[in-house]
Protein backbone atom coordinates (compact mmCIF):
# COMPACT_ATOMS: atom_id res chain seq x y z
CA UNK A 1 0.00 0.00 0.00
CA UNK A 2 1.71 3.46 -1.07
CA UNK A 3 1.41 6.08 1.69
CA UNK A 4 0.09 9.16 1.38
CA UNK A 5 1.72 12.48 1.33
CA UNK A 6 2.17 13.08 4.94
CA UNK A 7 4.11 15.97 5.61
CA UNK A 8 2.75 18.47 7.27
CA UNK A 9 -0.11 16.30 7.87
CA UNK A 10 -0.26 15.81 12.50
CA UNK A 11 1.72 12.62 13.25
CA UNK A 12 -1.81 11.60 15.35
CA UNK A 13 -3.68 11.76 12.32
CA UNK A 14 -0.50 9.68 10.18
CA UNK A 15 -0.75 6.95 13.32
CA UNK A 16 -4.02 6.06 13.24
CA UNK A 17 -4.19 5.83 9.09
CA UNK A 18 -0.99 3.55 9.80
CA UNK A 19 -3.29 1.55 12.92
CA UNK A 20 -6.70 1.33 9.82
CA UNK A 21 -4.08 0.42 7.02
CA UNK A 22 -0.95 -1.84 8.24
CA UNK A 23 -0.68 -4.79 9.98
CA UNK A 24 1.44 -4.89 13.26
CA UNK A 25 4.69 -6.53 12.95
CA UNK A 26 5.29 -8.03 16.18
CA UNK A 27 9.85 -8.16 16.02
CA UNK A 28 11.47 -10.49 17.48
CA UNK A 29 14.68 -8.43 18.26
CA UNK A 30 14.81 -6.96 21.96
CA UNK A 31 17.42 -4.95 23.16
CA UNK A 32 18.95 -5.25 26.66
CA UNK A 33 20.70 -2.34 28.03
CA UNK A 34 22.35 -1.33 31.32
CA UNK A 35 21.95 2.63 32.25
CA UNK A 36 23.23 2.46 35.54
CA UNK A 37 26.04 -0.14 37.95
CA UNK A 38 23.27 -0.26 40.34
CA UNK A 39 20.38 -1.34 38.22
CA UNK A 40 19.64 -4.61 36.53
CA UNK A 41 19.28 -4.76 32.61
CA UNK A 42 16.45 -3.40 31.04
CA UNK A 43 14.94 -4.47 28.57
CA UNK A 44 13.64 -2.42 25.04
CA UNK A 45 10.72 -4.01 22.72
CA UNK A 46 9.28 -2.16 19.52
CA UNK A 47 5.75 -1.92 19.33
CA UNK A 48 4.29 -3.91 16.58
CA UNK A 49 2.77 -0.92 15.54
CA UNK A 50 4.94 1.20 15.39
CA UNK A 51 7.27 -1.41 13.44
CA UNK A 52 4.74 -1.17 11.16
CA UNK A 53 5.05 2.07 10.11
CA UNK A 54 8.99 1.63 10.50
CA UNK A 55 8.51 -0.54 7.76
CA UNK A 56 6.24 1.45 5.60
CA UNK A 57 8.11 4.97 5.90
CA UNK A 58 6.62 8.16 4.83
CA UNK A 59 4.93 8.35 8.62
CA UNK A 60 7.78 8.68 11.34
CA UNK A 61 9.89 11.81 11.73
CA UNK A 62 12.99 11.67 11.84
CA UNK A 63 15.02 10.62 15.18
CA UNK A 64 16.41 14.29 15.66
CA UNK A 65 13.30 15.17 16.11
CA UNK A 66 12.97 13.37 19.27
CA UNK A 67 16.14 14.55 20.05
CA UNK A 68 14.94 18.24 19.98
CA UNK A 69 11.84 17.70 22.02
CA UNK A 70 13.73 15.90 24.65
CA UNK A 71 16.23 18.36 25.05
CA UNK A 72 13.47 20.79 26.08
CA UNK A 73 11.60 18.05 28.25
CA UNK A 74 14.73 17.81 30.23
CA UNK A 75 14.45 21.29 30.68
CA UNK A 76 14.23 21.74 34.77
CA UNK A 77 11.11 24.94 34.26
CA UNK A 78 9.78 22.78 31.88
CA UNK A 79 6.04 23.09 31.25
CA UNK A 80 4.54 22.54 27.90
CA UNK A 81 5.77 21.80 24.82
CA UNK A 82 6.28 24.48 22.49
CA UNK A 83 8.28 22.55 19.84
CA UNK A 84 5.73 19.81 18.92
CA UNK A 85 5.39 21.19 15.20
CA UNK A 86 8.98 19.38 14.47
CA UNK A 87 6.86 15.93 14.73
CA UNK A 88 4.59 17.08 11.96
CA UNK A 89 6.11 19.19 9.82
CA UNK A 90 9.48 17.82 9.21
CA UNK A 91 9.37 15.37 6.02
CA UNK A 92 9.02 11.95 7.25
CA UNK A 93 11.86 9.41 6.84
CA UNK A 94 11.56 6.11 4.48
CA UNK A 95 11.08 2.93 4.89
CA UNK A 96 13.67 1.25 6.87
CA UNK A 97 14.79 -2.44 7.72
CA UNK A 98 13.85 -4.34 10.55
CA UNK A 99 17.45 -3.42 12.07
CA UNK A 100 17.44 -0.30 10.96
CA UNK A 101 14.33 0.43 12.64
CA UNK A 102 15.08 -1.06 15.86
CA UNK A 103 18.54 1.11 15.45
CA UNK A 104 15.86 4.50 15.02
CA UNK A 105 14.80 2.91 18.50
CA UNK A 106 17.30 2.57 20.43
CA UNK A 107 18.45 6.68 19.54
CA UNK A 108 14.71 7.62 20.39
CA UNK A 109 14.15 5.47 23.70
CA UNK A 110 17.58 4.64 25.28
CA UNK A 111 19.75 7.13 26.86
CA UNK A 112 22.17 8.60 24.37
CA UNK A 113 24.72 7.62 27.07
CA UNK A 114 23.89 4.13 26.25
CA UNK A 115 23.51 3.81 22.30
CA UNK A 116 26.41 6.03 21.88
CA UNK A 117 29.46 5.09 23.73
CA UNK A 118 27.77 0.80 24.13
CA UNK A 119 31.25 -0.62 23.51
CA UNK A 120 33.53 2.30 24.38
CA UNK A 121 33.99 1.33 28.65
CA UNK A 122 35.55 -2.28 29.94
CA UNK A 123 31.86 -3.65 30.24
CA UNK A 124 29.41 -4.01 27.65
CA UNK A 125 26.00 -1.96 27.96
CA UNK A 126 23.84 -2.86 25.64
CA UNK A 127 23.58 -6.04 23.21
CA UNK A 128 20.74 -6.75 20.56
CA UNK A 129 19.19 -9.74 20.47
CA UNK A 130 16.21 -12.06 19.71
CA UNK A 131 13.71 -13.07 22.30
CA UNK A 132 14.46 -16.15 22.59
CA UNK A 133 18.04 -15.73 23.53
CA UNK A 134 16.58 -14.15 26.86
CA UNK A 135 15.53 -16.19 30.21
CA UNK A 136 12.52 -18.04 29.23
CA UNK A 137 11.42 -16.88 33.02
CA UNK A 138 11.63 -14.15 35.28
CA UNK A 139 13.27 -15.72 37.82
CA UNK A 140 15.62 -12.99 39.60
CA UNK A 141 14.79 -10.42 37.04
CA UNK A 142 15.92 -7.75 39.19
CA UNK A 143 19.25 -9.39 38.87
CA UNK A 144 19.41 -9.55 35.46
CA UNK A 145 23.20 -8.46 33.60
CA UNK A 146 24.12 -8.74 30.53
CA UNK A 147 26.48 -11.91 30.44
CA UNK A 148 29.96 -9.99 29.49
CA UNK A 149 31.76 -13.52 28.50
CA UNK A 150 28.73 -14.55 25.89
CA UNK A 151 29.67 -11.20 24.44
CA UNK A 152 33.07 -11.72 24.53
CA UNK A 153 32.31 -14.96 22.85
CA UNK B 1 -7.29 13.25 3.82
CA UNK B 2 -9.88 12.41 2.59
CA UNK B 3 -13.53 12.13 4.42
CA UNK B 4 -12.49 15.34 6.49
CA UNK B 5 -15.79 16.60 8.26
CA UNK B 6 -15.20 20.32 9.55
CA UNK B 7 -17.48 20.79 12.44
CA UNK B 8 -17.99 22.87 15.50
CA UNK B 9 -20.82 21.04 17.38
CA UNK B 10 -22.96 18.00 16.76
CA UNK B 11 -26.33 18.08 16.97
CA UNK B 12 -28.57 15.19 18.06
CA UNK B 13 -32.67 15.52 17.22
CA UNK B 14 -33.32 15.42 20.66
CA UNK B 15 -30.91 14.76 22.66
CA UNK B 16 -29.17 18.12 22.60
CA UNK B 17 -25.79 18.73 21.30
CA UNK B 18 -22.33 18.79 21.87
CA UNK B 19 -19.25 21.09 20.66
CA UNK B 20 -16.73 18.77 18.57
CA UNK B 21 -13.85 19.81 20.54
CA UNK B 22 -15.21 17.67 23.55
CA UNK B 23 -14.62 14.88 21.46
CA UNK B 24 -11.30 15.54 20.31
CA UNK B 25 -9.77 16.68 23.31
CA UNK B 26 -11.76 13.80 25.43
CA UNK B 27 -10.65 10.90 23.10
CA UNK B 28 -7.52 9.11 24.40
CA UNK B 29 -4.42 9.82 22.61
CA UNK B 30 -2.49 6.65 23.64
CA UNK B 31 -3.37 3.17 24.50
CA UNK B 32 -1.51 -0.24 24.89
CA UNK B 33 -2.06 -3.77 26.29
CA UNK B 34 0.95 -5.51 27.10
CA UNK B 35 2.31 -8.52 29.06
CA UNK B 36 5.54 -8.13 30.63
CA UNK B 37 5.25 -11.51 32.93
CA UNK B 38 7.98 -13.60 30.55
CA UNK B 39 9.88 -11.02 27.97
CA UNK B 40 7.96 -7.31 27.44
CA UNK B 41 5.52 -7.62 24.36
CA UNK B 42 2.73 -5.56 23.21
CA UNK B 43 -0.42 -7.03 22.33
CA UNK B 44 -2.05 -3.68 20.96
CA UNK B 45 -1.80 -0.57 21.34
CA UNK B 46 -2.17 3.33 19.11
CA UNK B 47 0.83 5.58 19.52
CA UNK B 48 2.81 3.36 21.41
CA UNK B 49 6.48 3.30 19.95
CA UNK B 50 8.23 1.23 22.73
CA UNK B 51 8.16 -0.48 26.03
CA UNK B 52 11.41 -0.77 28.01
CA UNK B 53 11.15 -3.71 30.72
CA UNK B 54 12.99 -2.12 33.55
CA UNK B 55 12.70 -4.59 36.52
CA UNK B 56 10.02 -6.65 38.29
CA UNK B 57 6.46 -4.63 37.78
CA UNK B 58 8.95 -1.79 36.43
CA UNK B 59 8.05 -0.58 33.09
CA UNK B 60 8.30 2.28 30.54
CA UNK B 61 6.23 3.40 27.65
CA UNK B 62 7.60 5.54 25.03
CA UNK B 63 4.65 7.40 23.11
CA UNK B 64 5.07 7.82 19.08
CA UNK B 65 3.72 11.37 19.25
CA UNK B 66 5.06 12.74 22.87
CA UNK B 67 1.75 14.85 24.59
CA UNK B 68 2.23 18.46 25.33
CA UNK B 69 3.10 18.44 28.95
CA UNK B 70 3.53 16.00 31.80
CA UNK B 71 0.24 16.38 33.04
CA UNK B 72 -1.59 14.01 31.56
CA UNK B 73 -4.08 11.28 32.75
CA UNK B 74 -3.09 7.40 32.78
CA UNK B 75 -5.29 4.81 34.25
CA UNK B 76 -4.33 1.39 33.48
CA UNK B 77 -4.90 -2.26 34.88
CA UNK B 78 -2.61 -4.57 35.95
CA UNK B 79 -3.67 -7.72 35.30
CA UNK B 80 -3.16 -11.17 37.03
CA UNK B 81 -2.81 -14.87 36.01
CA UNK B 82 -4.19 -17.55 37.86
CA UNK B 83 -2.99 -20.40 35.39
CA UNK B 84 0.31 -19.38 36.22
CA UNK B 85 0.47 -19.24 39.53
CA UNK B 86 0.43 -14.83 39.61
CA UNK B 87 -2.57 -14.63 40.96
CA UNK B 88 -1.87 -12.06 44.00
CA UNK B 89 -4.07 -9.32 44.15
CA UNK B 90 -1.88 -6.44 42.29
CA UNK B 91 -2.69 -2.62 41.08
CA UNK B 92 -0.93 -0.53 39.06
CA UNK B 93 0.84 2.47 40.21
CA UNK B 94 2.25 5.67 39.20
CA UNK B 95 4.83 7.89 40.68
CA UNK B 96 4.91 11.23 40.84
CA UNK B 97 8.74 11.10 40.25
CA UNK B 98 8.73 9.21 36.90
CA UNK B 99 5.61 11.59 35.15
CA UNK B 100 6.43 12.26 31.65
CA UNK B 101 5.29 14.37 28.31
CA UNK B 102 7.00 11.20 26.26
CA UNK B 103 7.86 8.52 28.81
CA UNK B 104 6.01 7.37 31.74
CA UNK B 105 6.88 5.11 33.96
CA UNK B 106 4.21 2.25 35.18
CA UNK B 107 4.48 0.15 38.35
CA UNK B 108 2.58 -2.86 39.52
CA UNK B 109 2.45 -3.87 42.89
CA UNK B 110 1.22 -5.82 45.48
CA UNK B 111 -0.83 -4.06 48.33
CA UNK B 112 2.43 -4.46 50.85
CA UNK B 113 3.76 -2.23 48.43
CA UNK B 114 6.08 -5.04 46.66
CA UNK B 115 6.20 -5.33 42.97
CA UNK B 116 5.14 -7.76 41.48
CA UNK B 117 5.12 -8.08 36.89
CA UNK B 118 2.54 -7.01 34.75
CA UNK B 119 0.58 -10.17 33.38
CA UNK B 120 -0.92 -10.69 30.18
CA UNK B 121 -3.82 -8.32 29.61
CA UNK B 122 -2.75 -5.16 31.72
CA UNK B 123 -3.57 -2.32 30.35
CA UNK B 124 -3.35 1.29 30.21
CA UNK B 125 -5.14 4.42 28.53
CA UNK B 126 -3.82 7.92 28.85
CA UNK B 127 -6.09 11.12 27.89
CA UNK B 128 -4.60 14.22 27.41
CA UNK B 129 -3.20 17.33 24.73
CA UNK B 130 -0.70 15.42 22.01
CA UNK B 131 2.66 18.07 21.15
Amino acid sequence: MQTPEFQGTHLFDRLCWAKENLDGVQSDYRVVYEDSVDDCAKILVADPNWMACALQGGILPPVWVYWELAKDEAQPDFKKHTRGYLLHQTEPVGPMTEEEAIEYLIKKDCPEAVWKTYNESNRLKMVICKKEQLPQTREWRNAWKINQDLVAA
Amino acid sequence: MAGKIIADTLEHSTAGSIATNYVVEGSAKAWGMFDSEVTASVNASLNVASITDNGTGDDNISFTNAFSSVNISIVGTAAENTSSGQSAGRFFHLDEDHLSASSPRLFCKNTSNSPLDFCNGSSFVVHGDLA
